[in-house]
Formats: structure tokens, sequence, C-alpha cells
């Protein structure tokens, strides 16, 4: 596994992500952030009351992490195609570190496309709609 | 004599290009097709050789995450406008017009940089938030138990 420069800054950053990610989880585990409010509330929803498409997106990681999906999904149904797509990334990441394939190909690409379009569409329905949050 | 690096039109006497300096050469630089010698900062290259493609993965990527950390505006407007500006790369390219096609390239790819940068002030913002809100906490417990 060749390491030049490009990938070692990428490898710092992607483990700082990491630790972050997993701090955040940590902290969500233990607190609730219905109950807890030293978590970031999200500044459109205070304002404007219009639902972004990451609103409740901390109280879905928490009910995941304590082992109740269903509630997970309620409050964000982003949170199951987002976690797919952070898996197959990561994968395409390795695949870079040791191959040097492009991270990017073209199922990532079309993917992002699709998710993308998936994204405003449940940001604009989740304001007209009780199905989920 | 069209430029190597920038495309651009020269006169076929001229020795540098007027437009960004490259040394002009008569034949094109022979393109390394060896995708193990291949630039690991991910810009696509087809096997036409330099041809300017817009790498839109990017810029949806820092749509996607600014959309979801409470609509991130001045993210979204950035990375829209990337994708805006790249979707004009390929149509150039297909009508010939090289240059537009990199002049177009090297904007859509500022805006992407912009985007990501007001991303990365936004997550910089939330973090030194808490590191003050906990070192506070932490900070008012160890003076209350002296």
């Amino acid at each position: 596994m060749k390491l030049d420069k490009n990938k070692k800054t990428s490898i710092y950053i992607v483990i700082s992500l990491f630790i972050i990610a997993l701090i955040g989880i940590i902290l969500v585990k233990v607190y609730n952030p219905e109950e807890k409010s030293f978590f970031i509330p999200c500044m459109l929803y205070k304002l404007t009351g219009i639902k972004c498409p990451g609103c409740g997106m901390t109280r879905s990681v928490h009910y995941l992490v304590n082992g109740n999906i269903k509630q997970a999904i309620w409050y964000n149904l982003m949170l199951i195609p987002l976690i797919v797509l952070v898996i197959y990334s990561l994968y395409r990441y390795i695949l870079f570190l040791v191959k040097n394939e492009p991270i990017i190909n073209k199922l990532l690409e079309n993917l992002l496309k699709v998710f993308l379009v998936i994204i405003v569409l449940f940001g604009v329905t989740r304001n007209f709609t009780t199905l989920f949050y | 004599m069209i430029c190597n690096r920038c495309y651009y039109n020269n006169e076929d006497n001229s020795v540098f290009c007027v437009k960004c300096g490259e040394k002009l050469e008569e034949k094109k630089k022979v393109q390394i097709q060896n995708s193990q010698v291949q630039n690991t900062n991910n810009i696509n290259t087809n096997n036409m050789g330099n041809v300017p493609t817009y790498n839109i993965a990017n810029a949806i990527v820092a749509l996607v995450i600014s959309l979801s950390c409470c609509s991130n505006i001045i993210g979204i407007v950035f990375a829209i406008l990337s994708i805006v500006e790249g979707s004009k790369v390929s149509q150039f390219v297909r009508f010939g017009d090289m240059a537009s096609a990199n002049a177009s390239l090297i904007q859509a790819k500022k805006w992407v940089k912009y985007a990501w940068i007001s991303l990365a002030i936004w997550v910089g913002v939330i973090i030194v938030f808490y590191i003050i809100y906990f070192v506070f906490i932490f900070g008012i417990v160890a003076i209350t138990e002296l």
C-alpha cells in the first residue's frame, strides 16, 4: 500500500471524522436528545418552523443505538439510505487506499444523484405529512 | 497554436500562451493511461486525453451534507452554482470550445471549494461551541466542589 502525501492527508481527515462521529454516537447513546438540551437544535426549524432534511437525525441515531429501529426510522427516514451510502463510500475509500482506484465510480455517482433527489423530495414532503417526522 | 494547458488559441508564432503562460508545444502531452500512476485527486479523464471533465459527485456530496446540516444555505448555494457551471463543461467540450470548457471547469471547482469551506466553518463553529460549553460546565463543577 503506497502512502503518498495525498493519501496520508486523506487518512488523517477520515480518522478525525471517525473520532468525532464516535464521540457523537457515545454522547447520543448515553443522553436522550429529547431530555438533555445540549445537542444542537435545527436552526431552520427554530427560526421558521420548517423542517430541513437533517431534522431529527440526532434523535434518530439515539433510538438506533439504543435498539429502537422503528422510532429511529420514524424520526428521520433518510437514516437508512444515509448509512448505506456511508458504508459503500467507506468501501470505495478502502479500495482507493489499497488498489489506487478512484473513489467515485459510476455506481457511487449514480447513487449520489438518486440520493440527492430523494433527500430534496423528503425535505419538502416531511413538512406536509404526519406519517413520519 | 492551441495551448496544452488552457486550450487558448494562440498565434502560430507564439512561444508562450498569452492566457496562462504555458510554453506552447507542437505535440500534445502524452497522457499516461496506466491507472497505477493515475493522479489520485480523482479528476476523471477519459481516453481522449486532456479533455476537461467535471466531477459532479464532489458537488453533490457537498450539497447533500449542506442539506443535512440544518440546510446550510451558503453551502447549498455554492454547491448548486458549481453543478450549474459544471454542466456547461461537457456542453462546451461537445462543441469543441475547449478554452471555455476549461474556464467553466476552473470556475465550477472554485464554487465547490467555497461550498466545502462554508461547511468546514459551520462544523468548526459547532465544535468550538461544544468545547466552550463543556469546559464551562466542567469548570463550574470543579470550582463548586473545591
